[in-house]
């Protein structure tokens, strides 16, 4: 009996020192104070100012776009939460939205994923309907379900291909440029391949990050195409939904909906099912996090946009309004 | 010592259970005109419009909502419209997911012919 508890112990020892280890490696510490949440707009219904699951946003020059998805539309305001006027109309066809998801901000003009209509659509941001791009399908230049829109220093534009399972580079006239993924083909550990990808974003030097929605992680290409880095989750594993009970640690995720990059070039993703934005450098290493809990059934922070003086701008779904966060007070 | 082992065993096993979402039960109450079904992996707004998306084409469908936190969906359907599981299987298999049950149909006076 006595030898069989010292096994016992040991066994025990060695899986809590492979546990520490592993906590250690996979679980960080917060390296910077939560933002704090310092003013909010919205709430539900059709009227300018309010929304109906707002998804997408952006902020770019002053002004704040907001994809207010189920009312086929793009809400502008200023950054005080001032409704300015609003972008689209139900429908199909140049300047109409079905479903519009994750946006982008570049050269003064306005890109919108509209996931129902299967194309992107480009205004002014002003709100001037300027082109479609793109049409329902599985061919170069196509879409099944585009769920966000980034632009590349040198203008071309990249898009998550919802359905198709791939990330698409194209030209500015919508010309295919290349792939990551196989199309229409699921992949759940080797980088390069997805698992319904949810946004792109770009940064200043023409890196492309993606989060890979039901693979609970963020992966990262070089301007040439080349696979760079993975996070989520033990090495960007990806553990089924079903068992990633654990996604609810510092730099995990269920399901990342929305990805930004900020002036210094850290990382902001909208943590979805965890109601919460992380924030990384773009190596992947955890900063901290913050977000609102639900207040019932539902999930709150779902879009995440990053000022140029640092402000986030955050959609909460379920409150179905817009959150302004600032950095928290160092320690 | 064995009571030791099993409290460190029972702390750690409960540490992460805590972190485990909760899961509630789905609503049960049959919905006159909607079918109510339960589907596997909805989590996001992006598989709601998807499987909205997928059934909205659908002719005899007047609305569909999902529930993410329960995993449901109601498909509201337009009088004499139906569906058969088998049919709804393959819809919610269309739009990446896998049909778990069907919770309750229509009642019989609003379901009288297939579309």
């Amino acid at each position: 009996m006595k030898r069989a508890s010292y096994w016992l112990l040991g066994v025990v020892v060695v899986l809590l020192l492979i546990v520490g280890i592993g906590w250690g490696l996979w679980v960080p510490s917060p390296r910077e104070p939560p933002y704090q949440l310092v003013s909010s707009w919205g709430g539900a219904g059709s009227a300018p100012g309010q929304f109906h699951d707002p998804i997408g946003i952006a902020v770019a020059g002053g002004k704040v776009f907001v994809a207010d998805s189920r009312n086929h539309r793009v809400q502008v305001f200023d950054r005080n939460g001032r409704f300015l006027y609003a972008i689209g109309h139900p429908g199909s066809g140049l300047g109409k939205l079905g479903r519009p998801m994750n946006l982008a901000v570049a050269h003064g003009k306005l890109y919108v994923a509209d996931y129902w209509n299967d194309d992107i659509q480009v205004f002014s941001t002003g709100g001037t309907p300027l082109a479609v791009i793109g049409h329902r399908g599985s061919g170069p230049g196509e879409f099944k379900a585009p769920s966000g829109v980034a632009v590349l220093p040198n203008g071309n534009l990249v898009v998550s291909d919802f359905y198709n399972q791939r990330v698409q580079e194209l030209r500015p006239d919508g010309a295919f440029v290349r792939q990551w993924g196989v199309t229409g083909k699921k992949g759940y550990v080797s980088h390069g391949m997805f698992n319904y990808p949810t946004d792109v974003a770009t940064d200043h030097q023409g890196r492309i990050y993606v989060t890979d929605g039901y693979n609970d992680r963020i992966q990262v290409f070089d301007p040439d195409g080349h696979f760079l880095r993975m996070w989520g989750g033990p090495m960007g594993l990806h553990l089924p939904a079903s068992v990633n009970v654990l996604g609810g640690l510092n730099g995990w995720f269920r399901t990342p909906t929305a990805i930004a990059i900020g002036p210094q070039g850290d990382v902001f993703v909208a943590d979805e099912e965890n109601d919460r934005i992380q924030k990384f450098t773009a190596d992947g290493r955890f900063l901290t996090a913050f977000g609102t809990p639900p207040t019932g059934p539902g999930f709150t922070e779902t879009g995440v946009a990053v000022a140029n003086d640092g402000t986030v701008y955050s959609t909460n779904l379920m409150g179905n309004r817009v959150e302004v966060w600032k950095p928290g007070a160092s320690r | 010592m064995f009571r030791l082992l099993k409290n460190l065993l029972l702390a750690m096993v409960m540490t992460m259970a805590a972190s485990a979402p909760a899961f509630a039960a789905p609503p049960q109450t049959p919905t006159p005109n909607a079918y109510v079904l339960r589907v596997d992996g909805l989590a996001c707004p992006f598989c709601a419009f998807g499987i909205e998306k997928e059934f909205a084409k659908q002719p005899g469908v007047e609305d569909t909502n999902v529930n993410l936190e329960h995993g449901v969906l109601v498909v509201t359907v337009k009088p004499g419209a139906t569906f058969t599981k088998a049919q709804l299987a393959q819809l919610v298999k269309e739009a990446g997911f896998r049909l778990k049950a069907v919770v309750s149909r229509p009642t019989e006076s609003t379901a009288a012919t297939k579309p």
